[in-house]
């Protein structure tokens, strides 16, 4: 057993893991392309991409094409965050086979 | 306090949602059988001796190809709508950057037959050829079975053109026929039956539940 108190708790919630993840898989994501991929509610996502935006872990950008549409990336914030993240979980892993 | 096994089922389920997120589909299923099929159907048509012309041949192959395309279309737009997303997504581009330089080819030469005396022996296994490397061009972001099948056209190219060589198979209407009804039409049949109800064709990563 191992004590998770290191992980950072804004990327560990699973909605949010979710969403920091599919942003780290391509530079940018639009809005309606995340909300399918996760089976989200429109509000639910908004308040998790708030949170993280807010962090500083997402940026987001807004393009008035034929509808307004907004798209989400990654900052270098966001990015540093993830992969410490992911470290971390590496860490505990071998850490508890190791023991 | 949690345990080492939800640290790995955590990284697992994290290296799923991006694998599946980076994966796009280029032929659907349902378009793919009915390329086997009518492909089959075209082939006992020229078995049958019904097509005598070369270039009545090819255009009759470019047809179908034509038809196939616009059905593919739609049938990717109807499933980006489903998806709620949109029909020209970050996938197709990167899709569509990666097919067009292989489709361009196999038009090209198949043009350059029409312009002189096409010889199908030769334009068959390219088509083969170039309808592989179109396939294959998708592989980093495709689903497995989409790569297999490029493959196989690969390896069906390079076997039809070094039958039609070795056994002097100019002009010859039955070979013709049987090669492209056993590759374009028997190949895309198992492959739509293979991909119909298999786990590639879902949609959604179920992340909400999945993590």
């Amino acid at each position: 057993m191992l004590d998770f108190d290191k992980l950072d708790k804004l990327i560990h919630e699973k909605g949010r893991l979710s969403i920091m993840t599919l942003l780290a898989s391509r530079a940018e994501w639009p809005f309606q392309e995340l909300k399918a991929q996760l089976n989200m509610s429109d509000g639910n996502l908004i308040t998790h991409l708030r949170t993280l935006h807010q962090a500083g872990y997402v940026s987001l950008t807004k393009e008035k094409l034929e509808r307004p549409q907004t798209r989400y990336a990654l900052t270098a914030k966001g990015r540093s965050a993830f992969q410490e993240y992911l470290q971390l979980l590496e860490q505990i892993i071998q850490t508890g086979k190791g023991a | 306090m949690v345990t080492v096994s939800d640290a790995e089922s955590t990284l697992k389920t994290i290296r799923s949602l991006m694998e599946r997120a980076t994966i796009y589909r280029t032929l659907s299923a349902p378009t793919s059988l009915c390329a086997g099929i009518f492909s089959l159907v075209l082939s006992l048509f020229v078995w049958l001796s019904f097509c005598q012309s070369t270039r009545f041949f090819i255009f009759l192959w470019l047809a179908l190809a034509i038809v196939l395309s616009a059905l593919n279309t739609l049938l990717l737009k109807r499933d980006a709508r489903r998806r709620g997303e949109p029909f020209v997504s970050s996938g197709m581009k990167l899709a569509l950057r990666g097919i067009i330089p292989p489709i361009l080819a196999g038009a090209s030469v198949t043009l350059f037959q029409l312009l002189g005396e096409p010889i199908l022996t030769e334009l068959i296994p390219l088509w083969m050829l170039f309808y592989g490397l179109t396939l294959l061009s998708t592989q980093e972001f495709a689903p497995s079975s989409i790569r297999k099948l490029g493959a196989a056209f690969i390896a069906a190219g390079l076997l039809t053109g070094l039958l039609a060589s070795l056994w002097r198979l100019e002009g010859n209407s039955h070979f013709a026929a049987l090669s492209m009804g056993l590759t374009f039409g028997l190949l895309h049949i198992l492959y739509g039956l293979l991909t119909w109800s298999s786990k590639e064709t879902s949609n959604g990563t179920g992340v909400n539940e999945g993590l």
